[in-house]
């Protein structure tokens, strides 16, 4: 499988996430990422956005594309992992499992790989936001670690909904929310793993002006777990 | 309103009905009660309204402060930031948060009803007095520019065109240079004074331009008109304010640069001396493209292109013309998506390079195009043009 692996960091990141989430993302079995600095600050959409775009461009025959943000920690051998177990049709990855996907995350019972499932659709109680192709709107919690089969990232890029959000109120976050709801919308769902195959290690957000900070993993095996080994 | 609309009597009474005869039209039942308190008193004074809660930035909200709590009131293991209160009278909580509740500190979202106590809005400065300009009736229209470049025209073509484009009245927000890593990107930046956007490795016509415009909305998404240029063109004097007079083509955009094959189309006067006449049209080239050097849209049309099907899938086209050709991907994209390239006569840019940096063919320059002294402002639209 080919690879095209971005990371988007800003500069005060540069000693102190950075390198944890670069090393992390070397010892999981990619090659080092194209790094993507938002400096001057674009924001963390558009950086995104147009990191995915870039590396669409020089990587036009890659089969897949992983984007990272800078404040994650991955088990080692995810890469390997993913190629064996492979993408499942029209879906994309969340290499890091939100606290809030657990209910829906199956039991991981010792002896066997964890596995991936459908994380949980958008909605509080019995509430659902059923879509046109049949889907359930999802949640879509976190963008630390998401890996894209071709076919989607083609989907992604031209979705009416990343192309508008710069103009949005909240143009330049809510890039988890942006990226489901256009995947949905376009016929592919996210999954997870578990138990988690990263972890969210960023404490404090870069984004200006805003407070909340996603929470962790709580299933997070540790960097030292090899993914591909047996629970 | 209805002050205005309902006439005085002298304090005389009258029904409804009377009234309305008396208008010759319905008066309704808030209308009616309005004009009977009203009768021979004195206007009601308007109470103030009631203070609005607290929005927008807190006049008090220092720093953050290096430090988070726990949301009471999120789901799961939610965080929030704490920031410094500089209000001396918030005595016992010096700290607080912004976005949602926490016990043991202040709150400034009043959105929710949880207004702090202490709440003042933030004013801007006044950045100087500015008296009212009468004839500025209609809003300015905003731009957002664009330059591709690469580092041999460093030194000669693109000054020049930089040059020329603030005689035309334009200000470049952001160059584009490809090929050229990070760590130089000051020494452009301090030459031009103009900030860039550097791309290493070398990313090509196409990659650089298409992300150049992505970059341009996504920095400028509110600009009413986005404009990619090149760097080796010149263009016509007051360029800029000559197309904010111009009526900007439905479902279209504009390319600046006019090819002689493109100038035989041009509309004609056929009733005095068969000049071609000065204005936008339709260019003949459908799904061809004739020249990138100078390129302009709206914001409809610029979320068009960058959602293009065409437009994405361009860099898996094994057909040898990507990446080197960026016009014919523009003009198709767009043409698929229901837009069609409009071009001027005369032509209001010329192209400078004669060699192009990837090795295509030399463009043919365009022989309407009046010269960089023109003032693009003499200019009259729908009037014939003798160069």
């Amino acid at each position: 499988m080919k690879w095209a692996c971005g990371m988007t960091t800003v500069w005060q990141r540069g000693k102190t996430y950075y390198p944890v989430a670069m090393q992390s993302v070397i010892n999981a079995g990619w090659e080092p990422p194209h790094v993507f600095i938002d400096e001057p600050r674009i924001g963390t959409f558009g950086r995104w956005y147009l990191g995915l775009l870039e590396l669409w461009i020089r990587h036009p025959d890659a089969d897949a594309f992983v984007m990272f943000q800078d404040d994650i920690e991955l088990c080692r051998n995810v890469r390997p992992y993913i190629e064996r177990t492979g993408i499942p049709d029209n879906t994309y990855l969340n290499l890091v499992t939100h606290p809030l996907a657990r209910d829906v995350a199956p039991p991981t019972p010792a002896g066997r790989s964890g596995e991936w499932f459908t994380t949980r659709p958008l909605g509080h109680g019995g509430a659902r936001y059923p879509l046109p192709n049949g889907l359930l709107q999802q949640a879509g919690k976190g963008a630390c670690a998401l890996v894209f089969p071709r076919a989607s990232v083609e989907a992604l890029l031209k979705a009416d909904r990343m192309i508008r959000k710069p103009s949005e109120k909240y143009g330049t976050c809510n890039l988890d929310g942006a990226i489901v709801e256009s995947m949905n919308a376009a016929g592919y769902q996210e999954m997870a793993h578990s138990p988690s195959l990263g972890r969210h290690i960023g404490t404090v957000t870069s984004m200006p002006g805003l407070s909340i900070v996603q929470p962790q993993s709580l299933d997070f095996p540790g960097t030292h777990f090899d993914a591909n080994a047996p629970l | 309103m209805y002050r205005a609309s309902i006439p005085s009597d002298n304090g005389a009474m009258m029904d409804k009905a009377a009234l309305e005869q008396r208008l010759g039209r319905a008066v309704s039942d808030f209308e009616y009660s309005a004009w009977q308190k009203m009768k021979g008193k004195e206007p009601v004074p308007i109470p103030a309204p009631a203070p609005l809660p607290p929005q927008g930035s807190c006049a008090f909200l220092g720093d953050y402060a290096n430090q988070t709590t726990h949301c009471g009131s999120c789901r799961g293991t939610v965080q929030l930031k704490v920031f410094h209160c500089g209000n001396k009278q918030m005595s016992g909580k010096d700290l607080c948060t912004i976005a949602r509740p926490a016990e043991g500190f202040a709150c400034c979202n009043g959105k929710n009803g949880l207004g702090c106590a202490g709440y003042a809005p933030k004013v801007d400065a006044p950045t100087g007095l500015q008296a009212p300009n009468p004839a500025k009736r209609e809003r300015e229209l905003t731009w957002a520019v664009g330059l591709t470049t690469v580092p041999a025209r460093r030194n000669d073509l693109l000054p020049r065109t930089l040059a020329s484009l603030k005689d035309a009245g334009f200000t470049v927000n952001r160059l584009f240079v490809d090929g050229v890593h990070g760590n130089i990107a000051t020494g452009w930046e301090e030459q031009f004074g103009t900030p860039i956007t550097p791309r290493w490795p070398a990313i090509n016509v196409h990659g650089n331009w298409f992300l150049g415009l992505g970059e341009l909305f996504t920095r400028y998404p509110t600009a009413d008109r986005y404009a990619m240029f090149q760097d080796d063109f010149v263009a016509v004097r007051n360029l800029r304010a000559y197309l904010d007079k111009c009526k900007y083509p439905d479902n279209g955009y504009l390319n600046l640069l006019t090819f002689p094959h493109n100038e035989a189309y041009a509309p004609r006067d056929l009733t005095v001396n068969k000049n071609a006449i000065a204005g936008f049209y339709e260019a003949s080239s459908k799904k061809r493209g004739l020249g990138a050097v100078a390129l302009v849209f709206n914001r409809d049309a610029c979320m068009e292109l960058l959602g293009a099907q065409h437009m994405i899938t361009r860099p898996t086209d094994a057909t040898g013309r990507y990446p080197k050709y960026i016009d014919g991907g523009i003009v198709e994209g767009m043409n698929k998506a229901g837009y069609k390239e409009y071009v001027h006569y005369p032509s209001l840019v010329q192209h400078t390079g004669q060699q192009s940096t990837i090795g295509n063919a030399p463009h043919p320059l365009a022989p309407s195009f009046p010269g960089e002294q023109f003032d693009a402002l003499s200019l009259i639209e729908g009037q014939a043009f003798a160069k």
